[in-house]
C-alpha cells in the first residue's frame, strides 16, 4: 500500500470510505468542485450511506494503492462535518464528468471520460481530464486487462488528457454557464476555429456561449458558421444586440444573413441599424442569388479622379480598411462611373502630388463585371486574368461594389458540398 | 395581397419543421414493418387491430418525449444517456441498441432480397449490389439525393388503402375489433404481438428521430410545430399498418392463405392492382427497404459515437472517424453478407428480428422515461402525468408479454 497523491477520479468513485478506525461510513458519492479558481480545487466529499448523504471536508481526503492498483479511501481526521452543500453547487460526477468541454489546444469539443485529481499544495485540485479510449476503458473496469492485452501485443496504451489550462469548461443541466466560468480560454482561438467549435455544440449551450462573445468576436464567428446556425444564433439575441453584430460583419455577409430570416425579423434589425448601413444591405438584398450582385460586398475604397496621391494616402491611414478591400483602389467620376484601377503599389510608386486621374494608362484594358451578371462569370473573368478582385458596376457603368475570390470560392465550396 | 404573401412564407417556415417526424415512421414502414402487418393480419385476422391502436398511442407519445428533448437540450438520445447514466449504462444502452439495429437491418436485407426476387432477380445478385451500393452512397455523401427517389417508392403502399376500399371489407367487425381488445396465450400469438410492437415503437426509430429534430436546430418558441409533426407521422405510420392488416384479413386470413412467402404477402394488392400486384408491392418494398439499410446503420454508427466522444459524420475522412465508419461499414458487410447464406427461409427470418427489437423496446423507453422526467435536464418541460402514466403502462404491458412468452416456453419445456 502506497499514498497517492495523484489519480483518476473514477478509481475512486462509488468506492467505500473507511474511518479512522477503518469502518466503513458509506461510499464516495461525489465531489463538490469551486471552479472559480484558475485551478478548481476539490471542497468536500459527497458521502452517501443507504439513503442518507452528507458531506465531509475534502482535507481529510486519504488516497493509497496497492500494487495491483486497487484504490483505497479514507478520511484521516476527526473533525469532519461540511455544512450542507446546496444543490445548485457543482458536483463533479453529476455536472461535470461526461459533459462536454472544449480543448482549446486541440481546437475540439470533446466528452470527459474522466479527471485527474492531484494534491496541489495542499488541496485537491482538477488537474486534467482525460478525453481518450483508456478513460473510457477504466469508467468500465477493464483497464488492466486491457494493458495486459496491449503489452502482450507490445504497444502502450496511452492515455489522452487535456491540462486543466486547455479546458474550456461548458454548460449543463438547466442553468446555463453555471460553472461561472469566464470564456477567455477560448479569446486565444482564431474566429473559424470557434466557429467549428459553435457549430458541434448544442444548441442551449451554442447560443450561451455565442452571447457571451463581444459584439466584434461575435461578428467574426457569426461570419464563419453555416447559414442556418448563423440565423438560429442571431434569433436568440435581442433585437438591439443582433443588429449590432450585424452592422460589424461585411455588408455581403449581413445581406446573406437576413435574407435567410423570415421577412418581419429582417426589416426589425434593419431597423435598429444606422441609416448608411441598412440601406446598403437592402440594395444588396434586392439582387437574385447566383448574380454577382447577391455577393458582391459594398465596401470598397473608390476616390475622384482628381484627388491627389498625398490626399489619399492620408485618407487611406485615417481609414484603415480591412485587407479584403484593400487590394486596389477604383478612380471614379464625379457621377460614380469607374474610370479606372489602381494597386497600392501603383499608389506607393507614384509622385505623391500627382493626380490619380494621371497615373491611369492612356488605353487601359479595365476588366470589371456587372452587377447582374451571372457568378460565374466573375470567376471566369478572375481566373483569366489573375485577379484577386474585381469591381462591379451597374448597367450605366456606376461602380456600386468589389467581388473578392475569397468570397467566390466561399459560395462555390457551400454550393459544391450541399449539392 | 401582403397578407398574403405573409401567411405564405408563414406556411412555408412551417413545412421547413414539418418533417422528421413524417419521415421516421414512414422508414418504419420497412421490410420489419410490412412483414409483420401482413401476417398479423393473415394469421390472425382482425383480432389484433385494437392492439394497434393502443400502439398508435405509445408511439404518439414517445416521439413527442424524442421531441421534445430534442427541442429542450439540443442534444441526441444517446448523448443524453452518456451524461445521465455514465459510461457503463452508455454501454449496456448501446450494445441493446446493436443488437435490435443489427437484426433489423438483417431484415431489411432479406426485403430487399425477397423484393427483387418478385422480379425474378437472385438474392446472390440483388443483396451485394445493394449493399455496396448504399455503401458508396452514404461514404460519399450523395445519399440524401437518392433517399428522395426511394421514399417516393414508398408510395406503393398507398396502395393498401385503396386496395382495402375495393375489397370492401365488413367495417363494421373491423372497427368493432378496434375497441375489443382479446389476448390468446399461445406462443405464436404473443411473438407475433410483440413483433408488432417492435417493428411500431423500433428502438432506431427513437434515437433517429431525435437526431433529426436536433439537426433542424428548432427552437423552443415553434416547438408546436414540431409536436404536430411527430402526432402526424404516428397517426399516418399507423394508418397504413391499419391497412396491410385489413386487407391481407379480408383476402389472405380468409382464403386461409400463410403468409410466409412475399408472393403470398404481396396478393392483398390483388384487387387493387391485379396481375401487376406484384410490381406494385416489389417496388414499395424495394424502396423502403433500401432506405431502412442506409438510414439504420449510418444512425446507429451516430448514436455509438456520439455516446463515446468520437468523431462521427459522413463528411469526415475516414482516418479521423474510424470508429463511426467501422460500425456503419460492418453492420452493411456483415447484414448482407448473413442473408445471402444458403436455405435461409427469409420472410420468417425478418418477423424473427421485429420480435427481437420489441424484446428490447422496453429498455430503451426506461432511459427516456428517466431522463425526460430528470428536472436537471428538461427543467420545466418533464412529462406530464398523463404522458408518463401512457409511456410507463407501455413498458409495463411490452415487459409483462415477454414474461408470459418466456413462461408459456418454460411450460412447454418442462
Amino acid at each position: 500500500m502506497q499514498t497517492s497523491n495523484n489519480f483518476f477520479f473514477s478509481k475512486i468513485l462509488h468506492k467505500n470510505i473507511h474511518n479512522l478506525d477503518d469502518s466503513i461510513i458509506g461510499s464516495l458519492h461525489d465531489l463538490v468542485v469551486d471552479f472559480s479558481s484558475p485551478i478548481p480545487k476539490v471542497r468536500a466529499i459527497v458521502i452517501k450511506n443507504g439513503r442518507r448523504q452528507f458531506f465531509v471536508v475534502a482535507d481529510s481526503l486519504e488516497v493509497t494503492r496497492d500494487e495491483r492498483e486497487r484504490y483505497h479511501v479514507r478520511l484521516g481526521s476527526a473533525n469532519l462535518l461540511f455544512t450542507p452543500v446546496p444543490e445548485s453547487d457543482i458536483f463533479l460526477a453529476r455536472d461535470f464528468l461526461d459533459k462536454q468541454i472544449i480543448d482549446v489546444e486541440g481546437k475540439k469539443v470533446e466528452r470527459v471520460n474522466d479527471v485527474r485529481i492531484a494534491d496541489m499544495l495542499g488541496s485537491w485540485s482538477l488537474i486534467a481530464v482525460d478525453i481518450g479510449f483508456r478513460g473510457l476503458i477504466r469508467r468500465l473496469g477493464f483497464e488492466h486487462p486491457a494493458i495486459r492485452l496491449t503489452s502482450m501485443i507490445k504497444r502502450e496504451f496511452h492515455n489522452t488528457l487535456v491540462a486543466w489550462d486547455d479546458v474550456q469548461a461548458l454548460t449543463h443541466g438547466t442553468d446555463l454557464l453555471r460553472l461561472n466560468c469566464s470564456i477567455h480560454k477560448l479569446n486565444t482561438l482564431h474566429a473559424a476555429d470557434l466557429a467549428d467549435i459553435l457549430e458541434d455544440l448544442d444548441n442551449p449551450t451554442r447560443i450561451s456561449l455565442f452571447k457571451s462573445l463581444n459584439p466584434e468576436v461575435a461578428a467574426d464567428v457569426l461570419e464563419e458558421v453555416e447559414s442556418e446556425v448563423q440565423v438560429s444564433l442571431l434569433e436568440t439575441l435581442s433585437v438591439e444586440n443582433a443588429s449590432d453584430v450585424l452592422e460589424r460583419m461585411p455588408s455581403d455577409e449581413a445581406a446573406d444573413i437576413l435574407d435567410d430570416m423570415t421577412e418581419d425579423t429582417a426589416e426589425r434589425l434593419l431597423g435598429d441599424m444606422e441609416e448608411h448601413i441598412s440601406s446598403e444591405i437592402r440594395e444588396l438584398m434586392e439582387y437574385r442569388d447566383k448574380t454577382i450582385g447577391s455577393l458582391m460586398m459594398s465596401d470598397y475604397l473608390a476616390f475622384p479622379c482628381d484627388k491627389s496621391v498625398s490626399a489619399i494616402l492620408l485618407d487611406l491611414k485615417a481609414q484603415d480598411p480591412s485587407e479584403d478591400v484593400s487590394h486596389y483602389i477604383y478612380v471614379i467620376d464625379e457621377k460614380e462611373h469607374l474610370l479606372g484601377a489602381l494597386s497600392l503599389l501603383d499608389l506607393i510608386m507614384a509622385d505623391a502630388s500627382s493626380d490619380i486621374a494621371h497615373l491611369l494608362p492612356e488605353e487601359q484594358n479595365l476588366v470589371f463585371v456587372r452587377d447582374l451578371d451571372p457568378i460565374e462569370r466573375a470567376m471566369e473573368r478572375m481566373l483569366k486574368y489573375n485577379l484577386m478582385v474585381l469591381p462591379v458596376v451597374d448597367e450605366d457603368n456606376v461602380l456600386v461594389g468589389i467581388t473578392s475570390l475569397n468570397d467566390l470560392v466561399f459560395e462555390y465550396g457551400i454550393t459544391g458540398r450541399s449539392n | 395581397m401582403d397578407a398574403l404573401k405573409k401567411r405564405w412564407s408563414k406556411l412555408k417556415y412551417i413545412l421547413a419543421i414539418v418533417g422528421p417526424g413524417l419521415i421516421t415512421v414512414n422508414a418504419g414502414n420497412d421490410a420489419g414493418g410490412i412483414s409483420t402487418f401482413a401476417s398479423v393480419g393473415a394469421r390472425y385476422g382482425y383480432s389484433m387491430l385494437w392492439g394497434l391502436l393502443l400502439l398508435t398511442f405509445a408511439l404518439a407519445i414517445v416521439q413527442e418525449m424524442n421531441a421534445r428533448m430534442a427541442v429542450v437540450t439540443g442534444k441526441g438520445l444517446s448523448d443524453l444517456i452518456r451524461e445521465r447514466f455514465g459510461v457503463k449504462w452508455t454501454f449496456f444502452a448501446m450494445i441493446v441498441l446493436l443488437i435490435a439495429n443489427f437484426g433489423v437491418t438483417i431484415g431489411d436485407f432479406a426485403g430487399v432480397a425477397v423484393s427483387l426476387e418478385l422480379f425474378g432477380v437472385s438474392k446472390y445478385i440483388s443483396v451485394p449490389i445493394v449493399a455496396v451500393a448504399i455503401a458508396f452512397l452514404v461514404v460519399k455523401g450523395s445519399y440524401r439525393k437518392v433517399e428522395k427517389v426511394l421514399l417516393l417508392f414508398t408510395l406503393a403502399f398507398f396502395g393498401y388503402i385503396l386496395s382495402a376500399l375495393i375489397i370492401q371489407p365488413d367495417w363494421p367487425v373491423v372497427f368493432k375489433a378496434v375497441v375489443t381488445p382479446t389476448l390468446h396465450f399461445d406462443a405464436a400469438y404473443l411473438l407475433t404481438f410483440i413483433g408488432l410492437i417492435g417493428t411500431t415503437i423500433s428502438p432506431y426509430m427513437q434515437f433517429y428521430l431525435q437526431a433529426a429534430i436536433v439537426d433542424k436546430k428548432i427552437s423552443l418558441k415553434d416547438y408546436k410545430y414540431e409536436k404536430l409533426d411527430v402526432y402526424l407521422g404516428s397517426l399516418w405510420g399507423a394508418t397504413i399498418s391499419f391497412f396491410v392488416i385489413v386487407c391481407t384479413a379480408a383476402t389472405l386470413y380468409q382464403a386461409g392463405i400463410a403468409p410466409d412467402s412475399v408472393q403470398a404477402i404481396a396478393l392483398a394488392l390483388k384487387p387493387l392492382a391485379g396481375d401487376y400486384a406484384f410490381i406494385l408491392f416489389g417496388a414499395g418494398l424495394f424502396g423502403a427497404s433500401v432506405v431502412a439499410c442506409a438510414i439504420i446503420p449510418l444512425s446507429t454508427a451516430y448514436a455509438v459515437s456520439e455516446a463515446f466522444g468520437w468523431e462521427s459524420g459522413v463528411d469526415h475522412p475516414i482516418r479521423d472517424a474510424k470508429a463511426f465508419f467501422t460500425i456503419l461499414l460492418s453492420f452493411l458487410g456483415i447484414a448482407s453478407l448473413l442473408v445471402l447464406l444458403p436455405g435461409l427461409d427469409l420472410i420468417p427470418l425478418i418477423l424473427a428480428t421485429q420480435q427481437v427489437a420489441g424484446i428490447l423496446v422496453p429498455i430503451i423507453l426506461t432511459f427516456m422515461i428517466l431522463l425526460v422526467n430528470d428536472k436537471r435536464i428538461m427543467g420545466k418541460w418533464t412529462n406530464t402525468r398523463m404522458q408518463n402514466i401512457v409511456s410507463t403502462l407501455t413498458v409495463i404491458f411490452i415487459v409483462s408479454l415477454t414474461t408470459i412468452l418466456l413462461i408459456t416456453q418454460l411450460l412447454r419445456l418442462g
